[in-house]
């Protein structure tokens, strides 16, 4: 006897709709010395941020509608493309942070080994894809 | 050069308190039939071939607040409060029998289905005979 179970794509996009779409998003850069980690609090996080100067400025946005990819199977939000630029003397981090909302804690970190360094007139972007799958 | 992304326990709980907290549960039985409906058929449809008669009634409960399982890594929700609870779906034939091949899952009323789930071969119920199915949902990575 078998039983099988099978997750509706409109179920992954009802979820996306209620969890995702239409909300702001902040991707900001912060130097992360060891002790916090991704369950730690988004004031926690904003107090290592890097500091507002040699060009570095938070990415924010908010979340479109997504598409149901056949290829993935998966229901995908519009990417986010996070760039960030540096110009004076530069600066250094080694975490990349999302927050939806105002949630008191962030969505995700991405953590940079080792930590970058952006000098004068250099970039580098992020690319964060929000997806339900199941 | 190592990129390693971590997500919070507590943005699992984000998107499960928007999809599924507070929400209703309704889990029936069908027989497919030749109908040919998939699970991405609409709501409408699978209910076009529910059972009647013989005792069937829908099973219906509201998700309540879950929690998250540290051992499972994910957010956990039933039809009572915390993480490892679940949705016990039972169903009960009077009078006669009851036979299906399929079990579908309705959130909040929706014109789709949350999921479908496939008994082979199909599963009959004579009359005082009962069937349980338990669910729990679930956010996790």
């Amino acid at each position: 006897m078998a039983l099988t179970l099978a997750i509706s794509q409109f179920e992954l996009k009802r979820q996306a709709a209620a969890a995702f779409e239409g909300k702001a998003y902040e991707v900001f850069l912060a130097t992360n010395s060891g002790s916090l980690t991704a369950n730690s609090t988004y004031s926690a996080w904003q107090a290592v941020e890097v500091a507002s100067a040699n060009g570095y400025t938070p990415v924010t946005g908010t979340i479109g509608t997504g598409a149901w990819s056949s290829a993935n199977a998966r229901y995908e939000l519009p990417a986010i493309t996070a760039t960030f630029t540096s110009s004076g003397s530069g600066y250094s981090y080694n975490t990349v942070c999302v927050r939806i909302g105002t949630e008191t804690y962030l969505h995700s970190i991405v953590a940079e080994s080792p930590s970058i360094t952006l000098a004068a007139g250099q970039a580098k972007s992020y690319v964060i894809t929000l997806v339900q799958d199941d | 050069m190592a990129l390693s992304t971590a997500v919070s326990s507590a943005e699992m709980g984000r998107v499960a308190a928007a999809a599924y907290e507070g929400k209703t549960i309704r889990v029936s039985l069908a027989s497919v039939g030749t109908s040919g409906f998939t699970v991405n058929s609409t709501t409408a449809n699978w209910d076009s071939t529910k059972l009647s008669g013989n005792g069937y009634a829908d099973f219906t409960a509201t998700v309540a607040t879950g929690g998250y399982d540290a051992t499972d890594g994910r957010y956990e929700m039933g039809s009572t409060a915390g993480a490892n609870t679940y949705i016990d779906a039972q169903f009960t034939a009077t009078g006669g029998s009851l036979t299906f091949d399929r079990i579908y899952v309705v959130v909040q009323n929706g014109t789709s289905l949350h999921s479908l789930l496939t008994e082979s071969p199909a599963v009959t119920l004579a009359a005082g005979q009962s069937v349980t199915y338990r669910i729990q949902l679930a956010v996790g990575l």
